[in-house]
């Protein structure tokens, strides 16, 4: 690294905004029928505050269970180890007592299904108001009051003294879910975590509450944890992506150089699969084949072998999530490389071998 | 309002039958509040016409509440629309009485969003499929297992390993194509797909399309394909009908609505769809259409769009908008249409930022 550019980097690293969320190594393993199902086997990020960090992946993939368990909200079942700290605090293997104030307090958490997240017999006025008393007991009710109406016209919901004395079935969902995050922003969380807090929404809803995350990110420094199996919906907001597959990271990157050079064959294929406005009538996608695999029964080598049409002999044994390029780690054996031919990975791997 | 005029499409199959006809199709539902009181009416679908041809696709988009669902259910009569027409194979299906209706029903099945909702739990996936085998055809148990293990292979199922199997031990894309199957099962002519993709994984979603089309392919199926999304439809559809609160805002070719949308909704639709480049990697970022879609028990006066439409004028709010025909049948229902050319979606996407201005992390060692 030239002399310059580390100049450069130091110049940015002091610059650069706490890390408010750092996992490491976090692994959660559920029992069923006597059989360990590795449901996320040791995964590490980093988020600094006023940051986006999406993580995309199918179902099953482990990208809920892996933010649940930093916030307490697995079954008894499930063995999380690792670590993951917020500010400093260790989550992992914290006893519920401790968890409750951090819970809501310091993280906070929105649904996919605002519909179901919402009580149903209780003013949204009401619901907010409860959110800011249970982590502040000295608030009194009218004091909490106002912060709710602040908070309703944080999340931009039109007319909020009316909506205050409102029930969640008289509103629309795109308003449900802005009510869920004004409850999530209650206390002011250090990280919000959004579980496809957009899935379940209208596609001109979904841009505006992906406009109103970006938003408050800006203006109140939370960082934003966002899962979704959206590719296009994370290239265009968040500053990381992270895909999961079979529970491990599979590719991980900042946004910015992740897109254009994209390397683990799996993101490549959910890439592929996105629909484009530019394809013709009755064209078919390219697509893989398969199902993803079974947490139960992962194969001991890469588990995106068995679909991958890269896949070699090589890949019966797990490739590492290596930091190959600066800020883009894979973990992949025969990566799509720049101007690569299939042939020349193979003329590459005997190489390999003949090193070893 | 006009007739609209069915226009052949080059991808459309040689065929210049008509297959399905909707005429000013009207439904509404009464609305009651306390008391079982009337409280107002809710114009979920009004005057909507559109044509379909034999091996043609009908992408119906638009956002909840719009109505696309419930007009294609009163085009296949699941309800009884309140007024209008619906011409299927020479027949007038509001007119015909029950039992005529269930056999014509042989020609048209629907498959749903939540396959797990629709697929009868006890049951095993080889009576699943022969269900509609044993009410539409006069087939014995060995003739039906044959058609199953047929159609099960048709899907890209497994007979051998699927059959005896029940819904709960399938994935969402596996109990989908069991769907599927059962749908295509006595040969219809029309299939209608109530957001049948969209529950599914995005590399599912890819492999379900992909069928859909081999049958279109295959029979020559006819589809009307409801989804709430303009890009998923895209690659499916002859046609494509953007609908907004119980009304048609455009309807025409698919490449024509796509390339020149001429109704501000459909280019609001188009614009919040998240944009990623698979060659290039370049997001676009959706822009926003501002504010609530409005109540459809108080629709606005005159162009119910009008509330939110960046181009609306007095005019707006005092006439309605009737369908205008701009040739080869597309049809925009709009006081003050884009101009052609509007901005492409491709010029759009290479114009914009590509997502938020990006800081360099210090990366964590592997």
């Amino acid at each position: 690294m030239s002399t310059l550019q580390q100049i450069a980097d130091t110049a940015e690293r002091t610059q650069e905004p706490e890390t408010v969320l750092a996992v490491d190594d976090l692994r959660v393993t559920f029992t069923r029928g006597g059989k360990p199902v590795h449901a996320v086997g040791g995964i590490s990020y980093e988020l600094k505050a006023g940051r986006m960090l999406a993580i995309i992946g199918e179902s099953g993939s482990g990208k809920s269970v892996g933010v649940r368990a930093l916030m307490g909200l697995l079954p008894p079942s499930a063995r999380v180890e690792g670590s993951a700290r917020l500010a400093g605090t260790e989550l992992v293997g914290m006893d519920e007592r401790s968890m409750r104030r951090i819970r809501g307090n310091d993280i906070a958490m929105v649904f996919q299904d605002p519909a179901r997240s919402l009580n149903p017999t209780m003013s949204v006025g009401a619901q907010i108001s409860e959110a800011v008393r249970t982590h502040r007991k000295d608030v009194k009710k009218a004091e909490a009051a106002e912060r709710v109406i602040e908070l309703l016209k944080l999340v931009r919901l039109p007319a909020p003294e009316r909506r205050f004395h409102e029930y969640p079935h008289q509103l629309s969902g795109g308003m449900r879910q802005r009510v869920m995050i004004a409850i999530a922003l209650a206390s002011n969380p250090k990280v919000l975590i959004a579980d496809e807090a957009t899935t379940a929404l209208d596609v001109t809803t979904q841009a505006q509450i992906m406009e109103l995350l970006v938003d408050l990110q800006d203006r109140l420094g939370t960082a934003v944890v966002m899962i979704s199996h959206d590719l296009g919906l994370a290239a265009s907001y968040a500053h990381e992506v992270l895909v999961m597959y079979g529970g491990r990271i599979v590719e991980q990157s900042d946004t910015a150089s992740l897109f254009g050079n994209v390397r683990m064959p799996y993101t490549k294929a959910l890439l592929g699969a996105i629909p484009q406005l530019s394809t013709p009538p009755h064209a078919l996608l390219p697509v893989i084949g398969g199902q993803p695999p079974d947490l139960s029964a992962l194969p001991s080598g890469c588990a995106f072998a068995p679909r991958c049409p890269r896949a070699t002999a090589e890949c019966l044994v797990r490739p590492e999530l290596v930091e190959h390029e600066p800020n883009h780690k894979y973990a992949c054996w025969h990566p799509h490389l720049d101007g690569a031919a299939p042939e020349m990975i193979a003329a590459e791997l005997s190489a390999q071998e003949d090193v070893r | 309002m006009t007739q609209i005029v069915d226009e052949r499409l080059p991808q459309a199959t040689d065929s210049k039958e008509t297959l399905l006809s909707v005429r000013h199709i009207v439904q509404e539902y009464v609305s009651r509040g306390p008391g079982n009181v009337k409280a107002g009416v809710v114009h979920a679908v009004s005057d909507v016409s559109f044509d379909l041809g034999v091996g043609e696709t009908l992408g119906v988009v638009g956002e909840t509440g719009s109505g696309k669902s419930t007009l294609a259910r009163a085009a296949i009569q699941v309800e009884r629309p309140k007024s209008g027409e619906v011409w299927f194979k020479g027949r007038n299906l509001v007119e015909l009485s029950r039992r005529e209706l269930k056999e014509s029903r042989r020609d048209i099945q629907m498959v749903y969003q939540d396959p797990f909702g629709s697929l009868n739990p006890k049951w095993r996936i080889e009576d699943v499929v022969a269900e509609p085998l044993v009410g539409h055809t006069k087939m014995d148990r060995t003739q039906r297992r044959a058609r199953v293990r047929e159609l099960l292979d048709l899907v890209g199922l497994n007979p051998d390993i699927y059959l005896r199997r029940r819904p709960l031990e399938l994935s969402g894309g596996q109990a989908q194509r069991v769907a599927i199957a059962r749908a295509i099962a006595t040969n219809p002519a029309l299939i209608v797909c109530d957001e049948a993709i969209s529950s599914l994984d995005v590399l599912i979603q890819a492999q379900v399309m992909n069928l859909f089309e081999k049958l279109r392919a295959e029979f020559g199926l006819s589809y009307v394909f409801i989804a709430h999304d303009l890009a998923r439809v895209k690659q499916l559809s002859d046609q494509v009908a953007v609908m907004h609160l119980g009304q048609l805002a455009e309807i025409g070719p698919a490449e024509q609505v796509y390339a020149t949308p001429r109704h501000p909704y459909t280019k609001a639709l188009l614009d919040s769809i998240p944009g990623l480049d698979p060659d290039t990697g370049i997001a676009r970022r959706p822009v926003t259409l501002k504010g609530e879609p409005p109540s459809p028990l108080h629709p606005p006066s005159g162009c119910r769009f009008r509330t939110r439409c960046p181009r609306a004028q007095d005019k707006c709010a005092v006439e309605e908008p009737l369908p205008r025909d701009l040739g080869g049948g597309h049809k925009v229902a709009c006081h003050f249409p884009l101009e052609v050319p509007t901005v492409s979606v491709e010029s759009l996407r290479a114009t914009m930022p590509t997502s938020r201005a990006m800081t360099r992390t210090a990366p964590a060692s592997a």
